[in-house]
């Protein structure tokens, strides 16, 4: 039950909103899908004195191809897309599956209806699959503040502990962006939950690219092991100048890449078992990425 | 409490327009079962974790605890009573013949979800796809197995439109 | 029955009643583990806007008799005994305006020292839950000489084994709206028990039974944990005859974890001793069970009922005792210490098999019950055949595992058996012809979800001769329903469904009667089948023909109350075989394929059996792999109070589920069955684990990180090279 009184506002428009935000600051919250925001609510965790509901700007909810300065396919999806959007358009299964995959085991099908992608980024969980997903992907995230500036950051950098992240009280992101997933990629999203429905304790992004039948391009991202989801540019590194890049040796590149982890106590399981579920989870999810790629000949 | 934290709400509720004025802080769950009077949908947790409130917000299985009324504004909102009147709905049909429910209290939340993914386009309609749709309804009688029968029935006979 | 009423939305559950002028009321509860009240001040309740009353332990005195067994419990108590103690309760026009008085209330409290474990609690000089002693009196059973019997054996186990404190969890969060008329009460109850919660309320309030109604049509599961008066039904009454409106308590879902009672926690030492052939001669039981700070209204502790009840054994000892605690009360759930004691004893058992190199299915069929307590007579015994017919259904054979642990995943199969006692008992019906033809049945029964109603239709209908769609069954009400000890105990069908009978079939000989007038045909030669009047199987008229020519309803009253022949034993067996499969890195345990064969005498109506056994097999899954009710250790309060955190069976984990009836000819009729089909899962899961991985799991919940950890020892174990 919300005990705290605030007061609603539902512009229509980005400018509105930015005004809003700016007129309140600290004391506003946006309210998109909700998912994360209303049980916060209700546990009587956040107390704000305005809430800047965005859904009806129709603006923010769009999925789209476009290319980027070099030519590459780029897909757009509004900060407003639904996991379930995600989940069902073709769009975006075709051009970034690993996005379609992580968006359909988001909570549960109600969750999937009502959460959104820019929520997900906006609340940054360490743990929340589409974090996670977003930095293996080089997401980047478009955003735009009081004036009407606008900026990018790039996955990597938006995320600066648990729950914050670098936008301003004043800022809102409007969409994010992915690099198409190449011919000769494959993808593998592996999590550990102690529940279904649950956010991971632990969840492992991968995206292999095979060329000629070796390894061409990989990242690889891991969530619930620290303050922010976190790119393993080391053991991708690895992975690529292995000494025999025919059979590059995933367990033991995975399981270093998982014993150099700096992983804390957690209320739901000891840190040595978080760190044996990296190890496994990374591993499994390197060589499914390869393998579906088309594997290394 | 001042006139800034009510809000007038219009929306449509199982086809018919209601009109009300909430106070922003109720969910829509309350708002549908105190204001409204429909209390199909249940308040199992009133945290977004079991499903019962479950309740088609323009066509899609959303939690109604877990938003607020004001938040329906402009929506088309279907709960378990407007889904078929004398339980002409095959998926309700599809519960009962199959012994799908014990208590019941869970099950107008489970048909709810049931509907919003028969309905969804491309939907997967095997054991596995349903096990995926409805992973938000908890059945404490643990009536899993011939939940998933029913919804399997009534996807083969036509994706269980009225 | 009702299916339609549910499955549109028009089912009315206790929480979907309105009154006008309705208040809603919260508790407020202690915030301290143990100590005592000393001071109250409402002033922020009171001072609230839209809270119209404020009842301390102070004001109101009321003890709440069925909240302990051993104890008075104050329905508000100053006497506070853990984090969660109800100390009084807040009336207000709004949800909103009750949440915020009860948490305007301002108590101080004088602290003692507290106690959160059975450990803590035994102790010397471990501070009182109870000024009497935290023990709760042991039970002690027996025969046979044990330690004769231990010395005849050539292999001796021993074991310690623990189960997790869980909770019942139904999906329907307390809630109770009454209200006065006169010096008449009228309690809408979420209640398994009409009578029982009407008695208990009346005798709490001191005013006479017949002054409460209890209404009950609709219930969302129960499992145990509203079998009597529950003290929000007290509250409700109190504050509404304060206030005199009517009042609507509703609980929140950490409420339901901390205020209402779950299972209790076990911790358990079996020694078991098998002769060289693998016959059973001796066994031994030493239970404690942490009960929390107070314990509902229960039989013994009942762990010297189980592995004794479904083995044949030479001598057998047992003894088992609640320890009290600063924690959260417990009491009822489906099958009160079933599950705990078949944990351990099942577990054992099979340990006992491996060591003797039998196959564990082998081992049951050699030891299982043929004579009950070494002494008594079964009534009807159809364990063998669940046995048999469960591992043929099953396929015992090719799904046991007789390899090693595999890299990623090993799948194995495990058994575990099961009794449970199947009691005769009062029940009381009437059923009746209306004037237009319709045969309604009355009984105090509620239909927590089981089927009741549609097996006392189907029992009307069989022993009518009507047609079932011509059968309506009404109840829910004490106001024109006769007694009924409510829907527990598994004993609905057995109980009710006797008098339904009784009822019923005098009912026939009645309109037989009437038809012979009608047709001046002996009643011995006429017959009703299908609604019809039949004489040498010609239909002579219909029963609503029959119905035409009565003045008045044509009622027959049954009270029943059947008993044992002494030296005999009733009871219902099950033989459960699971097969999982173990994430060999993660620990990840998947159930694959569960048969569950049950022996519960005929079964009146297997559709709504085996939702039962479905039920059972997945509340069983819950306690085995994810339930668990975390107490602080800081303060006894409840960790994970929410769905969020209390992991619950979910559809995902649904494994392929059969269910097996032997419909053994018990010459009482059908016997037990909602409560056994949960009794030996977690065993025959932990005994699957230990055949997919090797790793023997004697504490509840299989948790991933548990089984990962006992794999990991199991590799260490190894000699090297050995993998």
């Amino acid at each position: 039950m919300i005990l705290s009184p605030f007061e609603y506002h539902a512009p229509t428009t980005i400018d509105e909103a930015l005004r809003l935000l700016s007129d309140y600051g600290d004391d506003s919250r946006i309210l998109a899908g909700g998912q994360s925001l209303i049980p916060l609510l209700k546990l009587n965790l956040v107390e704000v004195g305005h809430i800047v509901d965005i859904k009806h700007i129709p603006e923010l909810s769009s999925i789209g191809l476009e290319a980027d300065p070099e030519g590459r396919e780029m897909l757009r999806v509004g900060a407003l897309t639904r996991h379930s959007d995600l989940e069902r358009s073709e769009i975006v299964r075709k051009a970034v599956p690993l996005l379609a995959e992580t968006a359909a085991g988001i909570g549960h099908q109600m969750v999937r209806n009502r959460g959104t992608i820019g929520g997900s980024l906006a609340h940054s969980d360490p743990s929340a699959d589409l974090c996670t997903a977003s930095i293996a992907l080089d997401a980047a995230i478009n955003t735009v503040s009081a004036g009407g500036k606008k900026r990018t950051v790039k996955a990597g950098e938006f995320f600066e502990g648990p729950l914050s992240n670098c936008l301003s009280a004043d800022e809102l992101i409007e969409s994010v962006t992915f690099p198409s997933t190449g011919p000769g990629s494959g993808h593998s999203i592996k999590k550990f939950t102690l529940g279904t429905g649950d956010f991971p304790i632990v969840v492992v992004c991968a995206l292999a690219t095979v060329r000629d039948g070796r390894l061409a391009a990989i990242a690889i991202s891991i969530g619930g092991v620290g303050g922010t989801p976190l790119r393993l540019k080391d053991a991708e590194q690895a992975l690529l100048s292995a000494a025999s890049p025919e059979t590059p040796d995933i367990g033991t590149i995975t399981g270093k890449a998982a014993s150099s982890l700096v992983i804390e106590d957690d209320p739901r399981v000891s840190a040595p078992y978080k760190r044996k579920l990296a190890a496994t989870l990374l591993r499994r999810s390197v060589a499914e990425a390869i393998g579906k790629a088309g594997g290394i000949s | 409490m001042s006139g800034k934290w009510k809000r007038q709400v219009s929306f449509t509720v199982n086809g018919a327009s209601q009109s009300l004025e909430a106070d922003v802080r109720d969910t829509l769950l309350d708002t549908l079962r105190d204001r409204v009077g429909l209390t199909g949908p249940k308040k199992g947790c009133d945290e977004g974790v079991c499903g019962a409130c479950s309740i088609l917000l323009d066509g899609r299985a959303v939690c109604s605890c877990s938003m607020l009324a004001v938040e329906a504004h402009g929506s088309n909102v279907v709960t378990i009573e407007g889904l078929g009147k004398d339980g002409e709905d095959r998926l309700q049909l599809s519960f009962i013949a199959h012994d799908a429910m014990q208590c019941g209290f869970c099950t107008p939340g489970q048909i709810i979800a049931a509907r919003s993914f028969l309905d969804s386009p491309g939907a997967d309609l095997t054991a596995e796809g349903i096990k995926n749709a409805l992973s938000g309804n908890i059945c404490r009688c643990g009536c899993y197995a011939n939940i998933i029968e029913a919804v399997l029935a009534a996807a083969r006979s036509g994706g269980g439109e009225p | 029955m009702d299916a339609l009423e549910r499955a549109t939305g028009v089912a009315r559950y206790a929480a979907d009643w309105k009154k006008k002028d309705m208040l809603y009321a919260r508790i407020i509860t202690s915030t301290v583990p143990n100590g005592r009240v000393v001071e109250i001040d409402k002033s922020g309740a009171s001072g609230t806007e839209g809270v119209v009353d404020v009842v301390t332990c102070f004001d109101d005195r009321t003890i709440w008799h069925a909240g302990e067994r051993e104890h008075e419990r104050r329905l508000f108590t100053d006497r506070v005994r853990f984090v969660g103690d109800c100390i009084g309760a807040v009336a207000a026009r709004t949800r909103m305006a009750a949440q915020k008085g009860s948490e305007a209330v301002r108590a101080r409290y004088e602290e003692y020292q507290a106690t959160f474990t059975i450990e803590s609690s035994l102790r010397e000089g471990a501070p009182k839950v109870w000024d009497d002693g935290n023990v709760l009196k042991t039970r002690n059973y027996g025969y046979g000489d044990v330690e004769e019997a231990f010395g005849a054996c050539s292999v001796i186990v021993e074991g310690e084994y623990e189960t997790a404190r869980v909770h019942n969890s139904q999906l329907e969060p307390a809630a109770s709206l009454a209200w006065w008329e006169g010096d008449r009460l009228t309690v809408v109850a979420a209640t398994q028990s009409i009578f029982g919660c009407r008695n208990g309320i009346a005798r709490d309030l001191g005013i006479p039974a017949d002054n409460v109604r209890v209404i009950t049509k609709y219930k969302g599961g129960g499992f145990g944990n509203k079998a009597d008066s529950m003290n929000y039904d007290l509250i409700a009454a109190i504050l509404a005859r304060r206030t005199g409106r009517p009042v609507m308590v509703e609980y929140s879902r950490s409420d339901e974890f901390t205020s209402v009672h779950g299972r209790w926690s076990s911790r358990q030492k079996l020694r078991l001793g098998c002769d060289q052939s693998g016959n059973v001669l001796a066994l031994e039981v030493n239970a404690m069970c942490d009960i929390g700070a107070y314990t509902r209204r229960i039989k013994p502790f009942n762990f010297v009922d189980g592995a004794q009840s479904y083995y044949s054994c030479r001598a057998f000892r047992g003894e088992d005792a609640g320890v009290y605690t600063n924690t959260p009360a417990t009491g009822h759930m489906r099958a009160p210490s079933g599950p705990q004691s078949c944990f351990a004893s099942e577990t054992i058992m099979d340990e006992a098999a491996f060591r003797l190199g039998i196959d564990p299915l082998q081992f049951r069929l050699r030891n299982m019950v043929r004579v009950a307590h070494n002494s008594e007579t079964l009534t009807s015994n159809g364990l063998e055949e669940c046995l048999r017919a469960g591992a043929e259904a099953f396929g015992w054979k090719e799904r046991r595992n007789a390899g090693a642990v595999a890299a990623e995943t090993s799948t194995g199969a495990g058994v575990a058996i099961a009794a449970w006692h199947s009691r005769l008992g009062r029940g009381e019906a009437a059923v009746s012809l209306t004037r237009d033809g319709r045969i309604v049945v009355r009984t105090g029964v509620v239909d927590i979800g089981t089927g009741a109603k549609t097996t006392m239709a189907v029992i009307a209908s069989r022993n009518t001769g009507m047609p079932i769609e011509s059968v309506d069954v009404e109840w829910g009400d004490t106001e024109g329903s006769p007694y009924s000890v409510g829907e527990s105990g598994s004993r609905t069908t057995a109980f009710t469904g006797t008098a339904v009978k009784a009822a019923s079939t005098a009912l026939r000989g009645r309109i037989l009667e009437k038809a012979s007038g009608i047709s001046g045909i002996a009643p011995g030669s006429l017959e009703i089948r299908n609604g019809a009047v039949l004489n040498a199987g010609r239909k002579l008229l219909a029963v609503e023909d029959v119905a035409e020519t009565l003045e008045s309803e044509l009622v027959e009253k049954a009270a029943t109350e059947p008993a044992l022949p002494k030296g005999t034993e009733r009871l219902s067996f099950a033989a459960h075989f699971a097969e999982v499969e173990v994430d060999s890195e993660t620990g990840a345990v998947r159930v694959l394929k569960y048969v569950a064969a049950h022996d519960s005498g005929p079964i009146v109506n297997s559709l709504t059996a085996t939702s039962q056994v479905h039920g059972g097999v997945i509340m069983g899954m819950g306690m085995a792999l994810t339930e668990q009710l975390l107490i602080s250790d800081y303060d006894g309060s409840v960790l994970n109070g929410s769905f969020m955190l209390y992991r619950l069976p979910n559809i995902k984990q649904t494994p392929d589920i059969q269910a097996i009836f032997i419909n053994t000819d018990d010459p009482f009729g059908p016997k037990s069955l909602g409560e056994i089909t949960l009794v030996p899962v977690a065993a025959a899961i932990g005994n699957a684990i230990f055949n997919a991985t090797g790793v023997r799991l004697r504490r509840t919940p299989f948790t991933p990180e548990r089984v990962a950890a006992g794999i990991e020892g199991k590799r260490s174990e190894s000699l090297p090279g050995a993998r």
